[in-house]
């Protein structure tokens, strides 16, 4: 009886100090805090120091702010600017700041901050250098009101430079003269403050209260280094991160799936995965035998296979269907009888009957594919796609190399004026180059100046022409139909094969926080996820009324379990007498 | 003995200047440039003069045996220059890595040649029992077991299943822990990592300690010590294994020396802040100084390492001694 007895105040005790310890736990909660893991070190977080577009830029832009900002449907909204007038030829921008933006050290930004920024990113080239080609000059009218006058229209200037350019603060940076070797703490206006980061390990992120637009919902984010995938994953898993950066491999996703506590956010990613040719390399030369290639890529087993279904098709147009540029008339086609007619019509056929074809003048068609040895899902894409091509009697040997090599085989110096040397690889662009259509231009044009990204050497007179059209066309419907078709030439000529476009899968863990926003193509890591009006997540100040109620029956319960265990235990011990 | 000296001085000088220039040498025979880290992602869209103004502020437009040069010149100054990656001196980027990876790899080593000692020592003296058969074999399997994948296995049942330890880091990053909280904390994340390394290395050590502990035994002074009525601790303790220990302290010298090279893909697995990943992550990114700095630390300790051998060889076995006593 008394161990019976003994055993019953044990269970009471437990859950009692349970329900205690989790009440405490709860009315602690006062700040919140998320823990988000990175995958890169993206060092000191200014516009001249991060490497990546991804995610490195993305924390940038959580410290510094830009006149516009896309919502989640990537369409530019105003944000550091209040109200704006383009004269009806595209030419000149009146642009009037909020009233009382601050910078992080409480300086007022103003209309300075915003000149000073065009004249120095022109003056220290970075990436939106470029962008400003078309500025001819820009005039601080009076603290808030700034005028931006353009040589000629430019098309994508909304989206870039103004929805993407940080504006930095002139009293910071004007007597910066390297400045790719900053090295303190960034000063930005943006919701977040940067207050602490160790190379390699963390960010520490706070909160600025000030913020022109409200408190952020966010108190503090702190941001370990996770390099390692897995590792990032496992930490998700354990709750030791609360969100991760980097999209979740699609193998884990039913698993992390199977936990409660954990949520994944999902919805279309922007970048991209291909099947690059090197265009100006026989037989790469040939159109038909690109198509007969690509009619070989079967792109929804490749998603199947390898992503478990969390992709979308390639379009054959590069343009994603989540795009609002998108052509839907371009569909990807597969057929491995049609590929092989193909093949045949061009002459190009097994003449010595060893199991690869030649061209007319008797070159076998044995190739190199080239993919980064890091990416574990684009080598196995790779050797999914030999597979196909020995198919078509076409020999493919996947080399898969580190990605500098790489790199500096496909486009050595990252300058498309110096060449290249490969048959095939298995690149990809990031996500950024979705958002704007002009971004075809630079993957497509055949002068090496306006087609900075033309890593497979395209050459289409036409094409140029309609692309550089679209840049000038001020009227947009217009410049939406000159980008259908520039979609459909693409499409046409084949100059490499769009495989798919793996989705965003991100991992979070709701109850620490869930005001997650999914920015269309590029995931939760922007401002818009600490600017919504938060939902209010862990209820605050509910549980001094709520938790009387759950001790009582909780004790109710525990006195009810106790009860039962005490007559069930009588009953199993009668029989024995 | 002056002789001596001086001879091995000049030996391991001209192997240290050798290390230098192959330091120098290795990174830069690698295909492409470290322009993606100096410049950012978006290197692509710098024109060809901004490109240029970029590899020039880090010397790299200069001819190679110019490099060279500064780089000697920099390097006996004991300046190891800036790294391209991370914006920091690579003196400093090491120093801040080099006690975690003396940490993780250090202990390592210590407590692998311990269990490999002792173990190592009783399973020597039950050779062919069948504690030592199942010793031996246990070992081997330990010792053959790729460390990657059982690191992943030690996460996965002991961080994920049972929550007991951390997944990644050496100390909760953001938590500014101070004195006793501090260690612990320390120790706690140290766990894992450290309990794979010992697992995996611990393999070699116990084959070399029986191995070296079987010839011993069969010496015949082991067998007078026994003839003499000795109990079995004080022949296998005091006779045999102090003798059998030379070849052990062979491999743990030289397990030092290497040390500082750290353990990379442990310290991958668990993401631990060691010099092994920093290295490894220096050649994927082209990050010459950083490599050369990398580089630099891990010869000087394998030649530390030899040194320090070389002079405590004579103590530990007095048969050196006699060989190189004609100096």
């Amino acid at each position: 009886m008394s161990r019976r007895v003994c055993f019953v105040l044990l269970i009471t005790l437990t859950i009692l100090s349970a329900t205690l310890a989790g009440l405490g736990s709860v009315r602690g909660v006062q700040k919140v805090t998320v823990r988000l893991a990175t995958s890169t070190d993206a060092r000191n977080l200014t516009p001249y120091t991060f490497i990546f577009g991804y995610p490195d830029l993305c924390l940038v832009n959580l410290i510094y702010d830009a006149l516009f900002w896309p919502d989640p449907n990537n369409i530019p909204q105003p944000w550091l600017v209040k109200s704006f007038e383009v004269s009806p030829d595209g030419k000149k921008w009146v642009l009037r700041l909020h009233d009382g933006v601050k910078w992080h050290d409480g300086k007022p930004l103003t209309s300075e901050d915003v000149r000073f920024t065009f004249e120095y990113v022109k003056k220290f080239k970075i990436t939106w250098t470029p962008q400003l080609a078309s500025v001819d000059r820009v005039v601080a009218n009076d603290t808030t009101t700034t005028t931006v006058f353009l040589k000629a229209f430019s098309a994508p200037f909304l989206l870039q430079p103004l929805a993407s350019m940080p504006i930095l603060p002139r009293h910071i940076w004007e007597t910066v003269t390297d400045p790719r070797k900053f090295t303190g703490l960034p000063v930005g206006s943006g919701p977040y403050k940067l207050v602490e980061y160790v190379p390699d390990q963390f960010y520490r992120f706070q909160a600025n209260t000030e913020y022109f637009k409200g408190k952020p919902t966010v108190d503090e984010i702190a941001v370990p280094i996770i390099k390692e995938a897995s590792t990032m994953f496992l930490a998700l898993k354990t709750g030791e991160v609360d969100a991760v950066t980097r999209s979740i491999s699609p193998e884990v996703v039913a698993e992390l799936e199977k936990i409660p506590e954990i949520k994944i956010l999902r919805g279309p990613g922007f970048s991209t995965t291909l099947l690059q040719f090197n265009n100006e390399r026989p037989p790469f030369t040939v159109k038909e035998f690109r198509k007969a290639i690509s009619l070989a890529v079967d792109r929804s087993r490749l998603i199947e296979i390898l992503l478990q279904g969390f992709g979308t098709q390639g379009s054959p147009g590069f343009i994603h269907p989540a795009s609002p540029w998108y052509n839907p008339k371009v569909k990807p086609e597969v057929s491995v009888s049609k590929a092989k007619e193909l093949m045949d019509s061009i002459q190009f056929v097994d003449r010595d009957k060893d199991g690869v074809r030649e061209t007319p003048d008797g070159k076998k068609l044995e190739f190199t594919l080239l993919v980064y040895s890091t990416d574990p899902v684009r080598i196995r894409a790779a050797e999914i796609i030999s597979l196909w091509l020995k198919d078509l009697a076409i020999r493919v040997n996947v080399k898969t190399l580190d990605p500098v090599t790489v790199d500096s085989l496909v486009w050595p110096e990252f300058d498309v004026a110096k060449g290249r040397d490969f048959d095939m690889t298995m690149w990809g662009w990031s996500p950024g180059i979705q958002l704007d259509p002009d971004s075809l231009r630079r993957l497509f044009h055949s002068s090496t100046d306006a087609g900075y990204y033309n890593v497979g050497a395209y050459r289409n007179r036409d094409f140029d022409k309609l692309a550089e059209e679209q840049v000038v066309t001020v009227d947009s419907l217009k410049r939406k139909e000159i980008v259908l078709r520039l979609q459909e030439i693409v499409a046409e000529d084949v100059p490499m094969v769009t495989c798919y476009y793996l989705d965003g899968l991100y991992g979070v863990r709701p109850k620490t926080y869930d005001g997650w926003v999914y920015v269309k193509g590029t995931g939760i890591l922007d401002k818009l996820s600490f600017m919504a009006p938060a939902p209010p997540t862990p209820p605050p100040s509910a549980p001094p009324i709520i938790s009387p109620l759950i001790i009582a029956v909780i004790i109710i319960a525990a006195i009810a379990t106790a009860a039962a265990t005490i007559a069930y235990l009588k009953r199993t011990r009668k029989p024995a007498p | 003995m002056i002789k001596y000296l001086s001879a091995k001085f000049i030996q391991y000088l001209v192997i240290l200047l050798l290390a230098i220039s192959i330091n120098f040498a290795l990174p830069r025979a690698m295909p492409g440039t470290p322009l993606k880290y100096l410049a950012g992602e978006d290197v692509a869209l710098l024109p060809e003069s901004a490109r240029r103004e970029i590899l020039q502020q880090h010397g790299l437009d200069k001819p190679l045996w110019e490099q060279y040069l500064i780089y000697l010149f920099n390097l006996f100054q004991g300046n190891l220059g800036f790294s391209y990656q991370q914006q920091q001196a690579v003196t400093a980027i090491i120093f801040e890595r080099l006690p975690w990876t003396v940490l993780l790899v250090g202990s390592a080593s210590v407590l692998s040649a311990l269990i490999g000692i002792i173990v190592g020592t009783i399973a020597a003296w039950r050779r062919g029992k069948k504690s030592d058969i199942a010793l031996l074999a246990s070992f081997m399997f330990l010792d053959s077991m790729p460390s990657f994948w059982l690191g992943m296995i030690l996460i996965s049942l002991f961080a994920v299943q049972l929550r007991l330890f951390p997944i990644f880091g050496a100390k909760t990053p953001w938590e500014a822990y101070i004195g006793a909280d501090y260690v612990l904390n320390v120790l706690w994340h140290l766990t894992l990592p450290l309990s794979t390394l010992v697992l995996i290395s611990m393999g070699g050590m116990f084959l070399t300690m029986r191995y070296s502990m079987l010839a011993v035994l069969g010496e015949d002074y082991i067998l007078m010590a026994k003839a003499k009525g000795l109990g079995e601790r004080k022949v296998v303790y005091r006779h045999a294994m102090r003798n059998a220990l030379l070849p052990v302290a062979t491999v743990l010298m030289l397990n030092l020396g290497a040390m500082t090279g750290g353990a990379t893909v442990v310290e991958t697995v668990f993401s631990y802040p060691g010099l092994g990943r920093l290295v490894y992550e220096a050649a994927l990114s082209r990050d010459y100084p950083l490599l050369q700095g990398g580089f630099l630390l891990f010869t000087m300790t394998v030649i530390l390492a030899n040194i320090i051998a070389d002079l405590i060889y004579p103590i530990l076995d007095p048969r050196v001694r006699r060989v190189g006593g004609r100096y």
